[in-house]
């Protein structure tokens, strides 16, 4: 393992996989952003109505469930990861402090609602936001924030709020830096066996998750007509597009940054038919992408008409698009 | 939303906060190559401003009824600090029945000062702006 001197900083598209990336990165593993979401499986797609989250809207997921990029990428590439959970908030800060003056540079998993530096408006209750303290200066704690361009700075006291925060999937003091990186990966290997763990998850899952979701999705859409009140339907529409499209998504509900970890597949290993399904992924990226306009249209302009149909069947056709993406993909692995 | 409604005690001001927000994507360029691109905020399909619009309208909603004696600053603050009562319920690490029962004005002057302690560290305010009700606190 080679340890560079200096961190650097760099905003990512989203946050585990770029907190994932740069901790890599500074123990000298040259690898990219969609490299790691792809290699990890972070691709997925689940609609739970049952559960709910914040304003009671339905889980709408796009990627797989927080934490398991840094265990997908743990199995993936032999890589080993120091993790520790705390009970006690103070023993918690004092271990960081001390790896902080050892130079180690930590991932940490923080509470949006308690980071000061986020405009309040972002300042949600979502727990699973990741970030890396990378270093203290004058008492405070120098933070690489993969949703911003420059490094931010952040109090102890409100760094332990941020780590102790209360609620679903809570942090719980969690924190992480690689201790292991194996000399030689052979990525040429590895990446049909990432393919076709995403093919699996999601083509044979059963309904609320893959592809069986999307349509599950776009038939739940257009039977609300209705059954619900106007005003819900227009926050549960604007809460999918929320999801799908605001910071740490990389634009698209995450195609993107799948047909990016395609096409740098392909240039690795030269199989025309990773090319051809990076450029269809980045079209289904554009379905997506559409779909969410026309959802917060109808949130933002509280007078237009729904037109649930239309909308399920935009959500049908990404849905289409992406299932062709995985079939085609099949062949590979 | 103004500038105003953000109190902190560094010198970042609303709008330098919004400007350090890297909105990365990843996008074809002309070659059909992938590249990481980075949007600014103002360009891109933002949600989250409306929805923060919403819940501060509901938090102006429940401020007259603060005023008429009808509600309680809790309830207020936790629109204002976009909470809802399930999330606060759970950072307060209690049932969401017993938070709904602190918005009753009788019941939340009988709260003891360890109970707006806490309140009032997760609303980043003080103890006497949740008595004394002081709304842009």
């Amino acid at each position: 393992m080679k340890v560079r001197d200096r961190y650097e900083h760099s905003a990512y598209a989203h946050c585990e996989t770029g907190t994932v990336v740069s901790l890599l990165r500074h123990h000298g593993l040259e690898i990219s952003e969609p490299m790691v979401f792809g290699l990890a499986s972070g691709l997925m797609f689940a609609f739970l109505p049952f559960v709910t989250m914040m304003g009671g809207m339905p889980i709408v997921a796009y990627r797989s469930i927080p934490k398991s990029i840094i265990g997908g990428i743990q199995r993936r590439l032999g890589v080993k990861f120091e993790v520790r959970k705390y009970r006690d908030k103070a023993k918690a800060m004092e271990d960081l402090s001390e790896l902080v003056d050892q130079k180690q540079v930590v991932g940490v998993q923080t509470s949006v609602f308690w980071l000061p530096y986020f405009p309040r408006e972002m300042r949600i209750p979502f727990n699973a936001h990741n970030i890396v303290i990378f270093g203290k200066e004058n008492g405070e704690y120098l933070v690489s924030e993969p949703a911003f361009e420059e490094p931010a700075r952040i109090k102890p006291q409100d760094l332990q709020n941020a780590r102790f925060a209360k609620g679903i999937l809570a942090p719980k003091g969690f924190m992480y830096y690689p201790t292991y990186i194996p000399d030689k990966i052979d990525f040429n290997a590895l990446i049909p066996k990432a393919i076709k763990r995403t093919n699996f998850m999601m083509l044979s899952a059963p309904t609320p998750c893959g592809v069986r979701g999307i349509a599950y999705l776009a038939n739940y859409i257009e039977k609300l007509g209705g059954k619900k009140s106007e005003k819900y339907i227009r926050s549960l529409l604007g809460h999918i597009a929320l999801m799908q499209e605001e910071v740490g998504t990389g634009g698209g509900g995450f195609r993107y940054l799948y047909a990016a970890f395609l096409e740098e597949a392909y240039e690795r290993m030269e199989i025309p038919v990773l090319q051809e399904a990076s450029g269809k992924m980045t079209e289904a990226g554009d379905l997506w992408r559409n779909f969410a306009l026309v959802c917060a249209r109808t949130f933002k302009r509280k007078e237009s008409e729904i037109d649930l149909p239309h909308i399920a069947n935009l959500l049908r056709m990404a849905g289409r698009a992406e299932k062709e993406v995985h079939l085609m993909l099949r062949k590979i692995s | 939303m103004t500038t105003k409604d953000v109190k902190q005690n560094q010198p970042m001001t609303h709008d330098t906060r919004w400007k350090k927000m890297a909105w990365t994507i990843y996008k074809v360029d002309d070659q059909g190559q992938y590249k990481t691109k980075v949007e600014r905020y103002d360009d891109h399909l933002i949600m989250t401003v409306p929805f923060a619009d919403a819940s501060q309208e509901k938090a102006e909603e429940v401020r007259q009824r603060v005023l008429k004696n009808e509600s309680s600053p809790i309830e207020y603050f936790m629109y204002k600090r976009l909470l809802d009562p399930k999330a606060l319920a759970q950072a307060m690490g209690m049932t969401e029945w017993r938070l709904k029962r602190h918005f009753k004005p009788g019941v939340f002057e009988k709260l003891d000062r360890n109970k707006l302690q806490e309140y009032a560290k997760i609303f980043n305010v003080q103890v006497d702006d949740l008595i004394n009700f002081r709304e842009d606190a």
